[in-house]
């Protein structure tokens, strides 16, 4: 899932992406209102957290404008200590949820897991192809009923993955999304970090389920007897289809 | 969007500034504490995020001082 950080302090905004980060969370940062606003209307966020005390526009501005165009989008405001005022106008603004700083990143945690669920029928929260599962909101991933460990970074792709796959994604899309927009989409590092899901979610198991789609990118679906030749192929550099 | 390099409060900020400023490092410092005691010892995030914390306690003592300086001036 991916999430936007508007925050103007660098320190505490660099702390917000680097844990959100572990926690599988897809993150990009806005310094300040205008940027924010630019990029939630922008691109697809599952979530924004959005300081009210922001440069070039404050955080209510930014929310009521967004409320106009993304109604649904869920937005957690990160207030001042003692603030009732600013909890109060930001919830008739349209903010799903509160948090006041200094605040424990755990209950930052749950409060975003919280929003998210709210958002998700039950179908949506669990991902499935064939034998493949992914659980977004407990984080785990079995196939074949075992449980699959992965990385923040591999989670985050197989996720991205199976939530479009009835489409073929691009790499530059898969860039946008799991990593950040400052990513550099000229790396090899989508194929890398697909060899690795293949090995966890694919070796040894019938039928293959992460496709290269030849010149455009990648495609969750089952690859019928392919057990032996893909894994070799794409590692070789080779486009499957 | 890119992280600058960090900034300073600004030289002679008021007590209502220098209270507000406060809750980013301590908020940073304890979430990276939290995050650093909920890893493995052996994983070498969890390095990076004490001395996170530790970044933000030394942010925190900067605005002790200032909160001390800006208390004496009150007082005169």
């Amino acid at each position: 899932m991916r999430l936007l950080v508007a925050e103007d302090d660098v320190s505490l905004a660099k702390f917000l992406r680097k844990g959100l980060e572990t926690e599988n969370y897809a993150v990009d940062w806005a310094g300040d209102g205008e940027e924010a606003e630019h990029l939630a209307e922008q691109y697809d966020f599952d979530l924004v957290l959005l300081d009210v005390n922001l440069p070039r526009r404050n955080g209510f501005d930014v929310l009521s404008r967004l409320r106009k165009k993304k109604p649904t989008l869920p937005v957690l405001l990160l207030t001042a200590q003692g603030r009732i005022e600013d909890r109060v106008r930001g919830l008739d603004l349209g903010a799903d949820d509160y948090i006041v700083k200094p605040f424990s990143f755990s209950e930052l945690c749950a409060r975003i897991r919280a929003l998210l669920r709210r958002g998700q029928r039950p179908a949506e929260s669990v991902l499935k192809l064939d034998t493949l599962e992914l659980n977004r909101i407990e984080h785990s991933v079995k196939r074949a009923g075992k449980a699959v460990e992965l990385t923040p970074k591999e989670f985050a792709l197989l996720e991205y993955l199976m939530l479009n796959q009835s489409r073929r994604v691009t790499r530059a899309m898969i860039i946008e999304h799991v990593w950040n927009l400052s990513f550099d989409s000229a790396t090899n590092v989508v194929d890398v970090y697909i060899n690795y899901l293949r090995s966890k979610i694919d070796e040894g198991h019938q039928p293959k389920l992460i496709r290269t789609v030849r010149g455009v990118g990648y495609q969750m679906g089952p690859t019928p007897g392919s057990d032996a030749a893909e894994p070799a192929a794409a590692a070789a550099g080779a486009e499957l289809e | 969007m890119n992280f600058p390099p960090s900034t300073q409060p600004s030289a002679q900020p008021s007590l209502r500034e220098l209270c507000h400023a406060l809750s980013q490092p301590l908020t940073a410092a304890r979430g990276s504490l939290e995050l650093a005691l909920r890893m493995p010892p052996d994983d070498p995030a969890r390095a990076d995020f004490f001395n996170d914390a530790l970044a933000a306690l030394d942010r925190l003592v900067i605005i002790a001082r200032q909160l001390h300086d800006a208390a004496e001036i009150a007082a005169r």
